[in-house]
């Protein structure tokens, strides 16, 4: 049971460290799955996974460190944070006939990009905001601060349509006032951010350094009701707030109701977090830390379709951009695992994937049970270029292991499982050969695992 | 009268009296062996010869006829005087008597037992048995000028001999007697049996060809017709054959055709009937026996009743004729005669048209043969199926006698039953059972010839992957064999027979079914299945070998094809489970005749499936490449041979003939499936492949491929023991090395030395410039091409937001946390270490990038490590290694001196060693480190030389120098001139470890030479010019020159 499981194929084309993996299941454009992977070197490989070869290479000019890469799905769009301060969305494009020069047939234009902080290692949410077709929403941290939050609109291929909605949100205050607990929480703020991750179309949660995972979405032009002052309690903060706000009575505003709020990973840092894709109703995600804890987190959501904000059901920010229903739960669901430092977390339908930092891949059924182990090690001749002594540049010192740095799995959708006229369409213009190879890749569950020497391992599982 | 007529007259006049004077005389003064009347006769005889006419009146012929008519009636007539009758009478018949209504009716009644009478005198020939041959061709000629004769007499000849016709019956029978018994007797002229032969037929054919009259001489004709035909050997005049054929077939046809025997078949014979007659004929089987019973001549059609050709008689005869048949039908087939097959096809094929019920017991017979014959009637004769499908059957039940005693021809039958079959009937039930009964066969053949031989280990070695000459041309016609227990020529036949039973499969839709079919059921028969499942598949492009089948094969279901090409699937993926089971078996316990054969076997496979998709193969090579490419460098030449093949074929397909771009292109599958193989601890040929790549695709490449040299030097620590191994990757080592060094210090090596920023402390040369364009190159250092910012550029922060960054990155320090976050933690519990290793750290000045200097540090420490090993050979190629990387190390210096330090000890010990070829490899490796390490070493080196003079062999087989004495030890008694010492000999091995060693006490002679006490280095020089050339060291530099001076002129 414990035995390391050696991989079952490596791609090898990356130099560096990769920092993203992401499934691609876009048959009608691709024809095959797609494996797209990052690394700190600008790179950007889209893998034919049954090929295990590139069908497109992107390096971003300059060749900057990748942080996060999310694929905007139905729109060949690819938004890409890269440690070069810009965010960027890409558009990928077919090209009529390859060139001499390019060897794929496949071209990344940028459709949008604009400056943004990339202090810390925090990713980014974007939201597709249905009204227009190319208006989008992002969410990432604030030009000078990586504790506050930001959230712009733009429009693709208009560069002056970007436009702040908030400005260094900080839910210090607001949570503060939901938790009171002095007691037991001596914390003076939530830290810089961690992890974004959205849901659905509106929800984006937010892990912080402090351990607290937030889930918050906009609501757009809401009414703002100052509610009775009696029915405004306790906590001297809530009162300054509520005194403020009497004034006007009805505001309307732009408002971020805070959905969820969590503690458990209180005071150690959210690591990562991962949707349970596999729910069809309500929200459920996990998240990681450098504890043994997997934080399980559901949230029931109440008001949908919500157009008014008082005082007596919230807890409204002094800038009323904030808001808290009064009676929310805070979640303290987890569970404890054997595992320490879990910088990565997947969750598909059946597994767990673990990444931590001692290098381990852990595959584990959904009784958090493990089924398999993943992990690279190198040859103990350790070397050291440095002419310098070794005590003091350890830094430069070789590990003993590859660091996981990135995970991702691929796990036939079922309607594309059942569905014999999609398999069909899939099927098409391939010769028999890559048919029979696309079934047998479809019949199983696939680990990817991306090191920091740059190699992705593929594991059957 | 016409003019030839009495010409002819006129000169046989004469003779005719001449004979009449002998023969008018009377029985009693007849005189036996008169010579007076042979010579008449003689003469008589050669005038008639002479004619050639046909048109000589009758009445020439009487007046001929007339005095051998009285002759015969004398009674004592002789041999001799018979035989010129015989002849005289064969030349009236020939000259008078030939042409239509010129021989009556009367005469040729009286004659033909006269003449039956003459040659037999006896009804059983018992006197012709003694006769000589000349006597007999006399008399068959006459027999056969009669019928020839009988034959144009249109108006009686076909009512000559009828049943009626009572009195001459017993002639006619007493003739062909005679020509039967001559036919018999003249088994070595076959001039004389044609002629029988021909007199039969007319016979049968012209004159009587009446059935009810022949049946009476049917068995007679019949038995002799065997006898001929069944004769052992293959000697008989296939002129012979075919014409006894042809009189045997016009018999058979004759007497039993259906129509006029008016046979009908009742389809419900009753069981007494058989069991009645059960008894009569036990030869036959009981199944045939009712098949026959249901057989009946409907006598009362038969509009006169006639006596002979009764059911019974036809039950009786038909088996009997099976009988004959059976004697010598299958000799005939095996002579393979094209004439004799094509008389057999008419033979078969006829009687089957002509007597299908009346002789139905002899149809397997008949249509055994034609399937032997391949003959195309089979098609149109509308034969029985059942009949056929059992022969087939049959044929399939004996495949096992016929694999092992190499019956081509019955498996080609087989083949053509079932494609005869195909045409009306689903076959694949036989086809399946054909393939079941080939593979057990097959199977108990290769377990037998296993048996019979040893099991050699092939242990041949192979370290090169050859690509040159590898044309089509010359590869495609491989003489062995994949199934080493058939022959050649059996294994090719029973090839192309399966890749008829593919096509027939195909046609069906079943090919993917039976493919699929023989992989399950065949355990353990793995590449024999995979033989059979090749070979029945590769069907549909190599269709000319079995050209006569593409007749009745036409494609048009696009089905087929998808159906042929799931097989064709099924077949690589089956290769390919073999390939690595018995790729396991070949690692653990080596190559052998049976491993070696399933290779050939699978290579055989992937060659033929991808030779058929052709460009679609290319997806595919992500499995099967390897195969292919590992297979090159087996260690058995027939794998290779195939493997060839297989890599040329595919390069044609896919890479225009290329099979340097087919390995380049595809690197990448061939690195994954080495790294899987690694991974599953199978190393052998794995560093052969590796170097192959690493020459093709240069380092670049290489560097995709570090995580599989970190498993290869994972793999060392754990076979450091295997010298074999550890060997071949050394070799791996130096080629990678190599590669390096192309790929990044290619044309400026020189310049990277002096770049560097260690003091050069060469005494006269003191920045080691020796060139102008290295002056060049101090001055215009601004402008370096190789500045800095190329190799820590992107290290470098741009602005503080990158130094933050950096910073966050850099914390990431000595425990195995992940990148980012873990800088968090840092930051969160110490608040992060204030290190700044941008500023601290050397600067990398190296062209080579950090990861490839370090796998070069990583390839040194195994080297240190290895140097202990015991293998000679191995220490040869470290050390050769070691030889290489250090000036590559050099473009960094300051990492290359802690290596240094740390190998010096252990080459030292190499140095030492007892064994010279490995103290010259060391000496060399030295050399070049102290070239490198410059005043780095100055200190170990004059250690080296006290150690040296203590310890080193190979230093004893030199002259030390006396000016020591009195503190060395070494010192020699009696020391010798100075010419002496300077015209040594030395055998060649110890020779070169000296030249090496001196090189390199010269190079640490340049290097200390101001540090070195004037003793040593005089000791050192001595030591020196006793192997090399003086001129040579003085030359070096002045110190050594005043050395060398001092040595030559004051010892």
């Amino acid at each position: 049971m414990n035995n390391v499981r050696l991989p079952d194929y490596t791609l090898r084309l990356h130099n560096s460290e990769i920092t993203s993996l992401v499934i691609i299941s876009d048959f009608e454009n691709f024809n095959t799955p797609i494996l797209l992977s990052s690394d700190i070197e600008g790179k950007i490989i889209f893998w034919d996974l049954i090929t295990r070869r590139p069908v497109f290479i992107h390096i971003i000019e300059k060749s900057p460190h990748i942080v996060s890469v999310e694929y905007i799905t139905n729109d060949k769009l690819y938004a890409v944070l890269s440690k070069d301060h810009k965010f960027r969305i890409f558009r990928l494009t077919e090209n009529d006939k390859i060139s001499f020069e390019n060897e794929y047939k496949y071209s990344f234009n940028v459709a949008f990009e604009s400056p943004v902080n990339t202090l810390n290692f925090a990713n980014f949410a974007i939201q597709k905001l249905n009204k227009e077709e190319s208006k989008f929403r992002l969410i990432c941290c604030n030009t000078q601060d990586a504790e506050g939050i930001d959230i712009y609109d733009f429009k693709l291929d208009e560069i002056n349509s970007l436009k702040r909605i908030k400005k260094n949100l900080n839910f210090y205050d607001i949570v503060n006032i939901s938790i009171n607990d002095s007691e037991l929480f001596k914390f003076d703020k939530l830290g810089v951010v961690m992890k974004f991750i959205q849901f659905q179309d509106d929800i984006v949660i937010v892990g912080y350094e402090s351990g607290f995972i937030i889930g918050f979405r906009i609501h757009e032009n809401v009414q703002l009701l100052s509610g009775p002052s009696a029915s405004v309690k306790t906590s001297s903060l809530s009162e300054i707030l509520s005194e403020k706000s009497r004034d006007e009575n009805t505001v309307i505003a732009n408002i971020v109701e805070i959905v969820y709020i969590s503690k458990i990973h209180y005071p150690n840092p959210v690591l990562n977090m991962t949707l349970d894709t596999n729910k069809t109703e309500g929200l459920t995600f996990y998240s990681s830390s450098v504890d043994n804890k997997i934080g399980i987190h559901d949230i029931n959501l109440k008001n949908e379709g919500n157009t008014s904000f008082d005082h007596a059901d919230f807890h409204i920010s002094a800038n009323n951009s904030t808001a808290v229903r009064k009676d929310i739960s805070i979640g303290l669901k987890n569970i404890d695992t054997e595992y320490e430092k879990i910088g990565l977390i997947e969750k598909s339908r059946g597994k767990f994937i673990l990444g931590t930092w001692r290098g381990t891949t852990c595959i584990l059924d959904n009784e958090f049970k493990l089924t398999e182990k993943i992990l690279r090690t190198k040859s103990n001749m350790l070397v050291n270029e440095s002419a310098v002594g070794d005590i003091q540049n350890t830094a430069r010192e070789e590990k003993k292991i590859y660091k996981v740095t990135s995970v991702g799995y691929f796990e036939c959708s079922e309607s594309l499982n059942g569905d014999a006229t999609s398999t069909k369409l899939i099927n098409q213009s391939r010769n028999i050969g890559s048919q029979r190879r696309l079934n047998a890749f479809l019949q199983s569950f696939w680990v990817f695992v991306g090191y920091n020497d740059g190699c992705i391992t593929i594991h059957k599982n | 009268m016409s003019s030839s007529n009495s010409q002819a007259f006129r000169e046989i006049r004469q003779l005719c009296v001449a004979v009449s004077k002998f023969a008018f005389v009377e029985n009693k003064d007849f005189v036996e062996a008169n010579s007076g009347l042979i010579d008449a006769l003689r003469a008589l005889n050669s005038k008639l010869n002479e004619f050639e006419y046909t048109d000589l009146s009758p009445k020439f012929a009487d007046y001929v006829f007339v005095p051998i008519a009285s002759l015969l009636k004398q009674l004592t007539l002789g041999i001799l005087e018979t035989e010129y009758v015989l002849s005289i009478i064969t030349h009236l018949l020939r000259l008078c008597w030939f042409e239509t209504s010129t021989f009556p009716k009367d005469l040729a009644k009286q004659l033909f037992p006269v003449l039956t009478f003459l040659i037999g005198k006896d009804t059983k020939n018992e006197a012709l048995q003694n006769m000589s041959d000349h006597y007999r061709s006399i008399s068959l000629k006459t027999l056969h000028q009669f019928f020839n004769s009988l034959k144009n007499q249109r108006d009686y000849c076909n009512t000559f001999f009828t049943i009626e016709n009572k009195e001459i019956l017993p002639s006619l029978g007493h003739s062909i007697t005679i020509i039967l018994d001559i036919l018999k007797l003249s088994e070595n002229n076959p001039e004389s049996q044609l002629i029988a032969l021909d007199s039969l037929n007319i016979l049968f054919k012209d004159i009587i060809a009446d059935g009810e009259v022949l049946s009476f001489v049917l068995p007679g004709n019949l038995s002799v017709f065997a006898s001929i035909l069944a004769k052992p050997g293959m000697t008989i005049n296939y002129n012979i054959i075919i014409s006894t054929l042809k009189v045997m077939r016009l018999l058979l046809v004759l007497v039993y055709d259906d129509y006029s025997l008016k046979v009908e078949k009742y389809e419900t014979g009753s069981l007494e009937k058989i069991t009645e007659l059960i008894d009569d004929d036990l030869s036959i089987s009981p199944e045939e026996l009712f098949e026959n019973q249901s057989i009946v001549i409907n006598e009362d059609k038969l509009k006169e009743r006639k006596v002979h050709r009764t059911t019974n008689w036809l039950h009786a005869t038909s088996s009997q004729v099976k009988r004959f048949l059976n004697s010598f039908l299958p000799k005939l087939v095996k002579r393979k005669n094209e004439s004799i097959n094509k008389e057999l096809d008419f033979f078969a094929s006829d009687l089957l048209l002509n007597c299908r019920l009346s002789l139905s017991v002899c149809a397997s017979e008949l249509i055994s043969v034609l399937l032997d014959i391949r003959s195309s009637n089979l098609l149109t004769l509308g034969i029985d199926m059942t009949l056929l499908t059992k022969i087939v059957e049959e044929k399939i039940s004996k495949i096992t006698e016929i694999v092992k005693f190499e019956k081509l021809q019955e498996l080609k039958s087989l083949e053509y039953g079932l494609l005869v079959l195909d045409q009306t009937e689903d076959v694949t039930y036989l086809i399946s059972r054909a393939i079941d009964a080939l593979i057990d066969v097959l199977d108990d053949n290769e377990i037998q010839y296993r048996m019979r031989r040893e099991d050699i280990k092939i242990v041949e070695k192979n370290n090169i992957i050859s690509l040159n000459n590898m044309t089509f041309n010359n590869l495609v016609s491989t003489e062995t064999t994949l199934l080493p227990s058939l022959s050649k020529e059996v294994e090719f036949n029973l090839s192309a027979i399966l890749t008829g039973f593919g096509s027939m499969l195909s046609k069906n839709n079943s090919l993917i079914e039976e493919v699929e079919r023989i992989f399950d059921t065949s355990n353990n028969r793995g590449t024999l299945a995979l033989w059979v499942a090749t070979n029945l598949s590769s069907n549909m492009e190599n269709c000319d070998t079995n050209s006569d089948l593409n007749l009745f094969l036409d494609f048009k279901d696009s089905n087929e094809k998808v159906g042929s090409s799931e097989a064709k699937f099924t077949i690589l993926e089956q290769s390919y489970e073999l390939n690595r089971k018995i790729a396991m078996e070949i690692e653990n316990n080596g190559l052998n005749k049976k491993t070696e054969n399933d290779m050939c076997i699978i290579l055989n496979s992937i060659t033929v499936v991808s030779n058929s998709m052709k460009g679609d193969f290319e997806s595919e090579l992500i499995d099967y490449l390897y195969i292919v490419i590992d297979s090159l460098a087996s260690s058995s030449s027939l794998v290779r041979e195939r493997a060839q093949i297989c890599a040329t074929v595919l390069a044609d397909n896919l890479y225009g003939g290329s099979v340097t771009d087919l390995i380049v292109t595809n690197v990448d599958y061939l690195v994954e499936s080495i790294s899987s193989r690694l991974n599953l601890g199978m190393t052998q040929r794995v560093s052969t492949i590796l170097m192959v790549i690493c020459n093709l695709s240069g380092y670049k490449i290489i560097t995709n491929f570090t995580d599989v040299i970190e498993t290869i030097f994972k793999l060392l620590e754990y076979y450091h023991g295997y010298s074999d191994l550890c060997l071949q990757f050394f070799q791996l080592f130096e080629v990678i090395t190599l590669e390096m060094k192309k790929e990044y210090l290619n044309s400026n090596l020189e310049n990277h030395k002096l770049s560097n920023e260690h003091l050069v402390t060469g005494a006269y040369a003191p920045w080691g410039i020796s060139s102008v364009q290295q002056i060049l190159y101090v001055l215009d250092k601004d402008t370096d091409p190789l500045k800095e910012e190329e190799f820590d550029g992107l290290d470098e922060p741009k602005n503080f937001q990158e130094y933050f960054d950096s910073k966050l990155r850099e914390a990431d320090s000595d425990d195995e946390l992940s990148e980012g976050e873990e800088n968090i933690e840092e930051e969160l519990k110490d608040g992060g270490k204030n290190e700044n290793p941008e500023d601290d750290a050397e600067k990398w000045i190296s062209p080579i990038p950090r990861d490839s200097y370090r796998i070069l540090l990583k390839i040194i420490g195994y080297s240190d490590r290895l140097l202990t090993h015991p293998s000679k050979p191995l220490k040869i190629q470290v050390l050769s290694v070691i030889k290489l990387i250090v000036p590559m190390l050099d473009t960094q210096h300051d990492s290359l001196l802690p290596q240094v330090a740390k190998i010096w000890d252990v080459l030292i010990a190499c140095v030492l060693d007892s064994d010279f070829s490995i103290t010259q490899a060391a000496c060399e490796c030295v050399k070049v480190i102290i070239t490198h390490s410059k005043d780095f070493i100055t200190k170990r080196f004059i250690e080296l030389w006290t150690t040296l003079k203590d310890k080193s062999t190979l230093l004893r087989s030199l002259y030390l120098s006396r000016i020591q004495g009195s503190d060395s030890s070494t010192k020699l008694n009696e020391h010798p001139s100075i010419e002496v010492v300077l015209h040594q000999k030395f055998p060649p091995v110890t020779r070169r470890a000296l030249i090496s060693l001196s090189e390199m006490l010269i190079e640490g002679i340049c290097i200390t030479e101001m540090v070195l006490l004037d003793s040593t280095l005089i000791e050192m020089v001595y030591c020196c010019i006793q192997v090399i050339p003086k001129e040579s060291i003085s030359s070096r530099s002045l110190v050594l020159g005043d050395a060398v001076w001092t040595i030559v002129n004051k010892y």
